[in-house]
């Protein structure tokens, strides 16, 4: 598998009342062509900002260092057309489709509207309600006259990803694409998230505050705290062998819905933005495993079993972190 | 507190609302005793926010009940004390800490302002009281003096937590307070109600839509669809072996270890007949 997206050293600054506030910090990662990474972490962590430096979506005044390549090429080189293509080809799936629709245009005008320079209104309707019945929408010829107002959350939704799909993209930048919708919803469009990239061979950047959702649809998961990436390795032992502290304090502060804990294992103090970090690793001052040589440097992040990891404890720690079992 | 456990403290019967020919609350009962915490779960519309509503006052039942340690509360308050009274017997803490909280109050003033309506005490006496409410939820001084903007979300629904309890509430009415947290911080207030019931035996009703949550909370579940109450019972029997195919498939939806997502769990559910229990 080669790299298709691949992001090096990306930092990024942004200008909040009259000084450059650091948002993301040394972030590095890269999805295969057909891979799927889920980037987890609370508010703040800098995984939204991940993403809008990705579909360069930044606002303006933005500082950017490192690089951000998509099949080989420069995203931030690109211009006019280069870019539209890319954006076709890596389209975003946001938070909340209400406030990504135009209301006062129909569904057939939003979903069309990017093919309607290649093909005739025709053949982009047909590929529109064909989409939609890949995304488990019937009566697409209606579907399409209809305005956001007259569809459910979960149903927009689905629109906004068949709309991505409609571009046949490679990568699809998905933001907690199921958060504002019901439990029973967010199984639903998951499922047919999951379906469609192993069908097409599309790969996923998938955010999302929760590890377990993380790690039943992705291959890779990375955990971001305060703007850096702090642990990468496979989604399915994340759970069991976190490499991380930051990991292991996340997953073990989670309720479970199979038991009752006496105690939830809270983590003191709340999550840090990057611009707040300490001089030190950004995660000692709430860690439980924390030393003098944690608040001296930053730890770099580097390979740590079959993943990476920014902590110089891992190799001590590792084994120790494991979550205690639900039973 | 003094009553014996038999007498429920918050009993709600035949609760219904119609908003039009729509009916969002459609005939329920339930009732807790002191100390029980009473979980109504369910998805958006299923008419879980209305309940609360309704038990604080803030929505007219169109039909039916509610009572608080025996005192009728279905119908508007005639006269000043009487709401005054209702106040005292129920609170709520909302979703959003963001946009609950007063912006231009301290957490000290707006637990203050609570105290006086009790007349109790002199101003000492109320700042003493209020510096203890802050120690309950774990606000230190200069957070309580601190304008809600200077605060975290996590922050912010502490001082929500203490404004309701300075006003010594039986039931305290939780209407998705930890929905909108961090997992950390989630964790953080989780405990601490746990902490706060058990030290003052009050009683709570949360309304949530995270499992996980009312899991670790709460004794008791019911759950809500279409304005129905279609399963009840105690947490861990429904959360482990649900009877009703609507709260199989809630449970079915939630990821946890191991959890693949299935299409179509939500077919079956449609043409399934809803026994109200």
């Amino acid at each position: 598998m080669t790299d298709l997206l691949s992001v090096d050293g990306l930092t990024v600054r942004l200008p909040v009342s009259n000084e450059m506030r650091t948002v993301l910090e040394g972030v590095s990662f890269s999805i295969a062509e057909g891979e799927a990474l889920g980037l987890v972490g609370e508010s703040g962590s800098g995984k939204s900002m991940t993403v809008r430096s990705i579909a360069r979506l930044l606002p303006a005044g933005a500082a950017v260092d490192g690089t951000v390549s998509f099949d080989g090429h420069d995203v931030y080189g690109l211009r006019g057309g280069q870019l539209r293509a890319y954006r076709q080809e890596a389209p975003v799936v946001f938070q909340d489709p209400r406030a990504h629709t135009n209301p006062v245009r129909r569904i057939g005008d939003f979903m069309t509207e990017t093919l309607r320079s290649s093909v005739s209104r025709a053949q982009a309707k047909a590929r529109a309600v064909a989409v939609l019945e890949q995304v488990g929408i019937d009566d697409g010829e209606r579907r399409l006259r209809m305005y956001p107002h007259e569809l459910s959350g979960g149903m927009l939704q689905r629109v906004m990803i068949a709309t991505a799909l409609l571009t046949n993209p490679r990568l699809i930048l998905a933001d907690e694409p199921t958060t504002a919708l019901d439990v029973t919803i967010q199984a639903e469009v998951m499922a047919i998230i999951d379906d469609l990239r192993k069908e097409f061979g599309v790969a996923l950047l998938f955010i999302t505050h929760d590890l377990d959702l993380a790690a039943a649809v992705c291959d890779r998961t990375a955990v971001m705290y305060a703007g850096q990436i702090v642990e990468t390795q496979a989604a399915g032992s994340l759970h069991d062998d976190p490499y991380h502290p930051y990991t292991a304090a996340l997953a073990g502060a989670r309720p479970s819905v199979s038991a009752t804990e006496t105690r939830l294992a809270a983590i003191p103090g709340r999550p840090l933005s990057a611009f707040e970090a300490p001089a030190g690793c950004a995660f000692a001052p709430r860690c439980a495993h924390v030393q003098d040589a944690c608040t001296e440097a930053r730890p770099p992040i580097r390979g740590f079993a079959s993943g990476t990891v920014r902590c110089l404890r891992a190799e001590q720690l590792r084994g120790s972190l494991r979550v205690a079992d639900h039973v | 507190m003094s009553e014996p456990d038999s007498q429920p403290v918050l009993a709600v019967e035949g609760l219904t609302k119609r908003f039009g020919d729509f009916v969002a609350v459609d005939d329920i009962s339930v009732s807790i005793t002191t100390g029980q915490s009473l979980a109504v779960v369910g998805e958006s519309g299923s008419g879980k926010t209305t309940v609360a509503r309704m038990i604080v006052g803030l929505e007219r039942p169109s039909a039916g009940t509610i009572a608080v340690a025996g005192h009728d509360r279905s119908q508007p308050a005639p006269k000043l004390k009487e709401r005054r009274d209702r106040g005292r017997q129920v609170q709520i803490v909302f979703q959003d800490p963001y946009s609950s909280l007063d912006p231009r109050q301290s957490a000290a003033s707006a637990i203050d302002e609570v105290l006086k309506l009790r007349h109790t005490g002199s101003a000492a006496d109320r700042r003493k009281r209020a510096a203890e409410l802050g120690d309950l939820v774990g606000l230190d001084d200069r957070q309580m003096h601190a304008l809600p903007r200077a605060l975290s979300g996590g922050q912010r629904q502490r001082v929500a937590i203490a404004r309701a309890l300075a006003a010594e509430p039986r039931v305290l009415i939780l209407d998705e307070s930890v929905a909108a947290l961090d997992v950390s911080i989630q964790a953080q207030v989780l405990n601490l109600l746990s902490d706060i019931r058990e030290n003052t035996g009050i009683s709570y009703v949360l309304i949530s839509h995270d499992l996980a949550v009312v899991r670790q909370l709460c004794d008791q579940i019911v759950v809500m669809r279409r304005g129905t109450i279609v399963e009840r019972g105690d947490t861990p029997r429904v959360l482990d072996h649900p009877e009703q195919q609507y709260t199989k498939v809630l449970r079915a939806s939630v990821p946890g270890p191991g959890w693949k997502p299935t299409r179509g769990l939500r077919a079956g559910m449609e043409e399934e007949h809803v026994q109200p229990t």
